[in-house]
Formats: structure tokens, sequence, C-alpha cells
């Protein structure tokens, strides 16, 4: 008689997973306004991205009224994703990265491209290209290219 | 207001039987339903476990017999709703997760309902079978009515293979 | 005042690819050797901590439901912890909390994971991620510690070579591990340059291998330990630590969650010169570089030394401060087990059992392990006499 080694299925979950308050300000600004918000700490009144109600540093909540930051910012670290794997945002070889966007002190994740990935650095100027449809999510922004300082 | 955002958890496994379940899985491709004996406390098992849940003895894959295909139904329900949503369609599901993987890993979902879920002692056997009833006049289940299995045509290897319990 | 405790008995499967057991015969596996290995019975254990990883990394839920009885959970306290890549970790800090409060007097700890039983891990990853702020990127665990990676290469002027530095250093010493999934005879830093590209800066060779794993150890009070061995590993010290994701000006280079929790290790165990007292570390390398980060923030050596320490050779088998005898977590990586790994090998270290990997003469051990966005860390540290 066989032993029964394993058994193969595929499990499916939905879910409807609430943004809140301040998420879906951050992605409401994004399709309207074309502009990217953080929130400013009324402690160490450093600004973070996305908008946030509580600074993860002091503790302390964040200035009501959101702050729009810049587009542009430059590399703090990123990879080259040649990994192929399934629900994966774009097709391998790509890049994304950690960004640092001007006059904020946390990191914006986000894809990097419209550049040679063998040219990506640490270090280098970007700025946000956007989509011109945009429908409210990350990809209103298509990714950040690299521009002359 | 706030925004919702719906999306699914969507991820094929291959789960691995071990000795006891592997066993008890080819026993049913065989149309077998097999009774392990825990080699500590006697008691008889259908379906198994790795380890008994009484005095947590480990079973031994070797010490089994077919049991009959005949038991009690100890307590049911009639599923009357559907408690799951829609079934996703195999094309959505080929673009969440690899596509050749879908053919190989078939989507876990229950019946339409309404079907129902019973409990049925086999004859020989200590514990409870957790199956299901289902394509019949299901108002017939009563508490102490004697159930019989059905078997499916294509077998695998899977706990489905046994179709389900049909009122005697 | 605490109960000192010690551990008495460890317990491990061998990490690999496996078929022939289920999640609870693997768990079964690891409580049956810890059993045998100090001589005790089901019915000697008060209690059980019990982890395992995100459950969807192998499609199941809450399986402490069904795996209870495997691990000898039978009309006894059984706690389930959690805390991601460091739940072993975790769990053996919870172990011995329940024997230090003295409510307990023999504790089992017990982790595990079958990472093989899906065809597609990183789907399962990325599920760890906030759905709305972060898994968009599906960046599943190479990418996100490739970004860890570049920032430390680039922010200190090393390279890639740096990391696959480690690689060889652990690939060689998992030779000598019978327990270890990765033994690859021969391994060079040229063949380790040649492979694959997988998450730039990250190579194959920087990555570890998915393993089925668990492992366990038995804490037992002072009162009790004398009549279960001759040899325990007393714990000196066990601290947890968990720092944010994202806060403001955090470097991904820097673990300042690390440097805390090592901190108020040395100083509960008394340490005052790391280097210098500990006779060896088992940290969770589970990518190569991380194994440079993780040396500064156990203050090994300062903030941006990592690679330089690596190239001084202190680290080796038969350095000053050996790291990862036993190949570490980039020879064997299960998730659920590997943090209580790092830990039962600084023990078996200690109790100087840890076979042909064993550094002659250990008086103290520190066992790492973290999980999480690279967030939560622990660290047991064990000594050969009581505290």
């Amino acid at each position: 008689m066989e032993i029964v080694k394993n058994v193969k299925r595929t499990c499916y979950v939905p879910y409807h997973w609430c943004y809140g308050y301040y998420n879906t300000l951050f992605f409401e600004r994004l399709k309207e306004e074309k502009v990217i918000y953080g929130s400013r700490c009324t402690s160490c009144g450093k600004v973070v991205v996305p908008t946030t109600a509580v600074c993860a540093r002091c503790f302390a909540p964040t200035e009501k009224d959101p702050v729009p930051v810049s587009d542009e910012g430059y590399i703090d670290s990123f990879t080259i994703v040649y990994l192929p794997y399934p629900g994966q945002p774009s097709t391998p070889p790509y890049a994304y990265g950690m960004i640092k966007l001007d006059g904020t002190s946390n990191l914006f994740m986000h894809m990097i491209g419209g550049v040679p990935l063998e040219e990506i650095k640490v270090g280098m100027r970007v700025k946000a290209v956007w989509n011109e449809e945009r429908r409210g999510d990350f990809y209103d922004i298509k990714y950040f290219q690299p521009v002359k300082d | 207001m706030s925004r919702v955002l719906d999306w699914d958890i969507t991820v094929p496994f291959r789960w691995t039987c071990g000795p006891v379940y592997g066993r008890f899985l080819g026993g049913l491709k065989e149309k077998q339903l097999l009774g392990f004996e825990c080699p500590r406390c006697q008691e008889v098992y259908c379906p198994p476990q790795d380890i008994c849940p009484r005095c947590g003895g480990d079973f031994d894959p070797e010490q089994c017999r077919p049991l009959g295909e005949e038991g009690d139904l100890v307590s049911f329900t009639v599923v009357e709703a559907n408690l799951f949503g829609p079934r996703p369609d195999d094309e959505y599901l080929r673009r969440r997760i690899h596509p050749a993987d879908l053919g190989e890993h078939p989507l876990l979902w229950p019946p339409d309902p309404p079907y129902a879920i019973v409990m049925v002692r086999l004859d020989g056997a200590a514990n409870n079978f957790l199956h299901l009833a289902r394509g019949e006049d299901l108002s017939r289940l009563q508490v102490g009515c004697r159930m019989r299995a059905v078997w499916k045509e294509e077998r695998e290897g899977f706990l489905l293979d046994l179709d389900r319990f049909t009122v005697l | 005042m605490a109960t000192k405790v010690a551990v008495v008995g460890i317990g491990m499967t061998e990490n690999k690819s496996r078929w022939d057991l289920s999640l609870p015969g693997l768990y079964r596996l690891a409580y049956q050797r810890a059993l045998e290995d100090c001589g005790l019975k089901s019915e000697d254990i008060d209690a059980v901590a019990f982890g395992h990883s995100p459950e969807y990394f192998e499609g199941v839920n809450h399986p402490e439901k069904w795996c209870g009885e495997a691990v000898g959970a039978l009309n006894k306290p059984l706690f389930r912890v959690h805390t991601g890549g460091t739940v072993g970790g975790s769990v053996a800090i919870a172990a011995y909390y329940l024997v230090a409060s003295g409510k307990f007097e023999v504790v089992l700890a017990i982790s595990g994971n079958k990472l093989n039983e899906t065809s597609s891990a990183q789907i399962g990853l990325s599920t760890v991620y906030d759905p709305i702020m972060g898994r968009q990127f599906a960046a599943g665990a190479p990418s996100a510690v490739a970004v860890q990676a570049s920032k430390y290469y680039s922010q200190y002027g090393y390279n890639e070579d740096h990391g696959l530095m480690v690689a060889v250093k652990n690939r060689n010493n998992a030779l000598k591990n019978p327990y270890a999934q990765l033994r690859i005879p021969d391994y060079t830093l040229e063949g380790a340059r040649n492979t694959p590209m997988l998450c730039h800066p990250l190579r194959l060779a920087d990555m570890c291998p998915t393993s089925d794993a668990a492992c366990a150890m038995i804490f037992a009070a002072e009162h009790r330990v004398e009549a279960i061995t001759d040899n325990p590993a007393w714990v000196l010290s066990a601290v947890a630590v968990n720092e944010g994701i994202n806060y403001v000006d955090r470097d991904w280079s820097k673990p300042i969650g690390l440097r805390k929790a090592a901190e108020l290790a040395y100083e509960r165990a008394g340490i005052k010169d790391p280097r210098r007292e500990l006779d060896v570390v088992e940290v969770y390398d589970a990518f190569s570089v991380q194994e440079l980060i993780w040396y500064e923030g156990l203050k090994l050596c300062d903030w941006g030394e990592g690679g330089r320490l690596m190239e001084s050779g202190a680290t080796r088998m038969e350095g000053d401060i050996p790291v990862n005898p036993s190949g570490g977590t980039l020879c064997a990586n299960s998730i659920g087990a590997s943090a209580m790994f790092r830990k039962a090998e600084a023990a078996l270290q200690v109790m100087g059992r840890a076979g042909e990997h064993q550094i002659p003469g250990v008086r103290r051990a520190l066992g790492h392990g973290w999980g999480g966005g690279i967030q939560f860390h622990t660290i047991m540290i064990f000594g050969k006499d009581k505290p």
C-alpha cells in the first residue's frame, strides 16, 4: 500500500484591510494633489513620511495638519532584484530602495527606475516620476528616477 | 471615511504527512478506512494522529487494520449559508501564484451549501471522524443514526477520497 | 531575587528538506532527543513554551493546537510565543522566565518550522508586511536585507567580498556540524563570487538555505539541576529588545536595538569587555553581511569595524573570538528553530559537548537571534560556573 508523502493545496483567504485616517489621507492626497504628505512630530519637530499619528521615536503625537514634502531626495540604500518569485511588483531585474526625501527624517521605500540598473549608487539624487492616471496607491508614483544635482 | 483595501493572501503549500497520516491516506486511496492502535493505551483511532491525544504514546504506522465502512452519527450540523464568500476563479488564482502551481495544488475550498459536517464514530474506533454529508436529503440526519462511507471514483491520497458519509 | 536557572538538556533535529516527518513528528523528534539528553521523562516537565514562525510560511495556523501532544504538553501549561525570526530565542527566554519566576521547576522550550512546505516562501514572507504600507513591494526577506547590506557596504567603504568572507568561514565551519544543512567541501571565496546575484549586492552564497528543523532546550531551577546533570550551562543573562521599523533617523546598518540588548546582557552577566570575556559567540546570520553588522551591535568591535574584524581572522574557529563555529544560520535556517539553535549551540559550547566544532576551554558563550523587520533581538549568555 502506498504511503502518501504529502498533500498539495492552495490556500486563498480574502481580506478587507482598513486604512485608517492617516493612510487614507496619504493616498487621497497622492491621487488628488500629486503630492507626498508627511507628519511633523510635536516633540522632536522632525517630519516623517507617510502621514502618521505618532512619532515612532518619541512616541509624541504629530501635528494635526499634514505637511507636504518634496518628491525629491537621495537613495539611502537600494537593491537590484534578480530573483523571480510570484507576487513581485515588476519583472526582474528591477531596483527598489529606501529614499530619504528632502526635509524628512525617515525613509520612504519605492522603486528606482528610468536609469540603467548598473548606474544606481547609494547617495544618488532622485525625483518621483508620477503616473498621469492615479488610483490612490503607491504606484501613483511610477518610480524614483536619478537626477543631476 | 477610511478606505478599505480588498485583497487576499493566496499561497500554494505541500504539507508533509509523516508515516502515520501517510499510511492512512494511502488506505483511503485503496478505499480502506485504517484504524491505528495506540501501542501504549490500545485505543483504536480512525482517523489517526502522530501522537495519541489521550496518553501521548507514539502510533506505529504498521500497527493498523481496516475498519468497516459504517458507524454511528455522534453529532452534526447542516451548513445552510455560504460562509466563505465567492470562490475565486482559476484565472485569478493563476495570476496570484505561480501559474504552474495551480494544477498541482488545487484550491482548498468547501463544497457549496447545503452540506452537513458530521462526526461519525466508526465501528471499532475510539474517536470521531469529522467529515461531510452532502447530495442527499439532509433532514434524514439524526444523532445516533447509522452512516456509511461513500468513495470518490478518482482518488489521490487525500481526505476527500472519502467523498462523504451517507445515512443508511 | 530570581531563581538561578540552567540548561540541562538539548535536542536538535538535523536541518534539511525532509519529507518523512509531519510538523508534529518533527517537534516530537527534537522533544524526545532533549528528554534522552538529560534522562528526564515527559512527566518531569512542568510546562512547555512553544514556538513557530509566521504560520503562513507553511500554510498552517495556530499549530500548537495539534502539536501540543507531540511535545508532551498534555494536561500541563502550554504557552505559545511568537516573534518572527527570533521566535526560537524568545521561546528560550520565556522558558527561562518561567523557571526564574519560581512558579515552575523544569520547563521545556521548543520551536521549529518546515519551510519547505510552500513552493512560494516569498508570498508567505510578504504577508508579514503591513498590507497598506509595505506589502505593495512584496519585498520578501532577501531584498529587505539587501537594502541593509548596500547601506552597510557603502557607508563604511566595504564591498561584496566582506560578506562572502563570512560565507566562506561559516560554510567551512559547518563541515564540522552534523546538524547543518549546507555542508559543502572546498568552499572558496572564488566559488562564492561566482554564484548568481539574487538581490544586489547579495549573491546566492550570501543567503541561508530553507530548512525543516526543530530545536528543544530544557531549563531547570537551581535546586533541581544537580540531580539531573553534573554538566549544566548556567543562564547568566537573557535579554530581548525590540526597535522600530521606520522611525526618525533609523540607520539600517546600525542596530541600536541589538546594542541596547547587548549592553543589558553584559551588565547582568558582569561582563565589561565582551571580546575578551566571551569565549565564543553564535549570531543569527541569515545573510552573510549581517554577521558583520552584529559584531558591531554586540560590541565585539566599534561601529563600522565589522568588516575589518572579519579580515583580521579573529572570528574564525581558531581566532580570539570565534563566531558561529556551528556554521550559523547561514548554513541552516528553518526560521522557527534558528534563534534557538544559536542559544543551544552556545549552551553546548559551555558544556563542552559541541563535538567537532567545540572551541577548547569555553567558560562563557553568547547566543543571539533577530526577527521581524530586522528589529527583534534576543541574547542569552551561558556560563560554566554558577552565577
